[in-house]
């Protein structure tokens, strides 16, 4: 198989945004294939979980093609729900490795901020299965569900809070993040209770944005490897799993993308985790097998996870404080890793940053995309 | 009681009762059954002004979703399905005895 290389990337900010869904989408779709050179795009992906639900349109893929001037070129949509910017990139990847395309582009967003917090709280909670649905879950449920167990093992409200505390601090320093503000420990454990025990810091905000990559068989000078990728799906209905704790998707699709890149998890400088909620970069980094359970919370005290430390967990600032726009977030990811490894990460330079890691979930840790990227 | 499904190849019950396949092991071997009422609640989360929701492990392991009926929480519990569907988390056992 040939290589696959990610050669342009381009982004919006991620927030509050005055523009529409198209607008986000067209322009890191520009910005993306103008860092690659302007080289020929022979297709278009597009991740997008719900534009029908908050902009009232179909067909984005369409749409953008259209208003890109790309007449002809292929351009199709994948959802995957808050997967769909892995998924996206995952099928444009296969389309170039096959070689069935030679260089495409692959665009995610969301536009969020147009419906009220509830009715964006419904809209996402329509990934749920129908059983949870009658029993008045959201995904912050789980969230909290999560959470409890955690706490009921001695994990205390000061050691959940490192989470918020790092990623806003990173986030400080992303000029495309959602919230460029540090904050105090003192105020995330002040803040309203959401769900109990989550309060309002434990939670990814509601935002806008487009972010986008263009992967190709050309080689570049800065040309980063797609060096593995893999999937895995656990049960829909995530009350019926054995242990919520046990995120058994995510072990399967880093066993695939691993095995795929010929690494160990000794190879990986720096990752982006699906935050949505601060209890699950945790236990992400657990079921990752960085650290045991009960080594977690020193590891976050001795700065393990800044970005002057061992291993930088979302020098982006994650989906906490960059921003969850949820159709986008997995090329978000992409984006901050090609940053590092280009070495143009500025404030948030991990050092001599080779091998990157992305986590993306789909739902509740039902449906993870992970990718690994490397300097070529 | 509530109806529940049985894999008769894994031996796992779960709710609710699915048409194809066990989502433990994917067999199409199963079969109704009716499910324990007593179990113990495995986490719960509690949104303001609403009722408290949990997940909760009947006794013979199956685990289910629903809301929690009343103001503390206990760690075991009895349930009860609404006719519309909805079950029921009820604290005290008195409750359905």
């Amino acid at each position: 198989m040939r290589d696959v290389n990610i050669i342009g990337i381009g982004a919006e900010k991620c927030g509050v945004s005055d523009e529409d869904l198209i607008d986000l989408m067209a322009k890191s779709s520009i910005d993306a294939v103008s860092d690659a050179g302007n080289v020929e795009i022979d297709a278009i992906f597009v991740g997008n979980m719900a534009s029908e639900e908050f902009t009232g349109k179909k067909s984005i893929a369409t749409y953008l093609a259209d208003e890109l001037g790309y007449r002809g070129k292929p351009a199709m949509r994948i959802e995957n729900g808050p997967a769909s910017g892995s998924a996206s990139f995952m099928a444009a990847f296969f389309s170039v490795i096959s070689g069935f395309y030679d260089s495409v582009l692959v665009t995610a967003g969301e536009k969020m901020t147009s419906v009220s917090t509830e009715e964006c709280t419904e809209i996402l909670a329509k990934m749920l299965h129908p059983v949870e649905k009658i029993h008045n879950f959201t995904l912050p449920t789980y969230g909290a569900l999560l959470t409890r167990l955690y706490m009921n093992e001695g994990l205390t409200r000061d050691q959940l809070s490192m989470v918020s505390l790092k990623n806003h601090r990173n986030g400080a320093k992303n000029p495309i993040a959602h919230f460029q503000k540090e904050i105090t420990i003192e105020k995330i454990n002040t803040s309203p209770i959401v769900v109990d025990p989550l309060r309002l810091y434990d939670i990814c905000p509601i935002s806008d944005g487009s972010a986008s990559v263009v992967i190709s068989s050309n080689t570049q000078k800065d040309g980063i490897l797609v060096a593995g990728i893999g999937q895995a799906t656990d049960m829909h209905a995530v009350y019926q799993r054995e242990d919520l704790t046990d995120l058994r998707a995510l072990k399967m699709a880093f066993e695939r993308a691993k095995k795929m890149a010929k690494i160990s998890i000794k190879d990986i400088d720096l990752m982006e985790l699906h935050d949505a909620f601060t209890i699950l970069e945790i236990c992400e980094i657990e079921n990752l097998g960085l650290f045991k359970r009960e080594e977690i919370a020193k590891a976050y005290k001795d700065g393990i996870f800044e970005i002057d430390g061992e291993i930088p967990v979302n020098t982006s600032g994650g989906l906490k404080a960059r921003g969850h726009p949820v159709g986008g977030t997995g090329i978000y990811q992409i984006y901050e890793i090609v940053e590092q490894l280009r070495g143009k990460a500025a404030r948030r330079q991990v050092e001599d940053a080779k091998t990157g890691l992305c986590v993306n979930f789909g739902g509740f840790g039902d449906n993870v995309i992970v990718s690994i990227l490397k300097r070529s | 009681m509530m109806n529940g499904g049985y894999c008769e190849h894994c031996g796992r019950t779960f709710y609710p009762e699915r048409k194809y396949t066990c989502p433990y092991c994917g067999s199409n071997e199963m079969k109704r059954i009716k499910l324990p009422e007593r179990g113990r609640i495995i986490s719960y989360a509690v949104k303001k002004d609403k009722d408290a929701v949990a997940v909760v492990e009947l006794s013979n392991g199956c685990r289910i979703s629903g809301v929690v009926k009343g103001d503390r929480i206990k760690r075991d519990v009895k349930i009860y399905k609404s006719e519309e569907g909805i079950i029921e988390i009820l604290k005290e056992f008195d409750l359905l005895e």
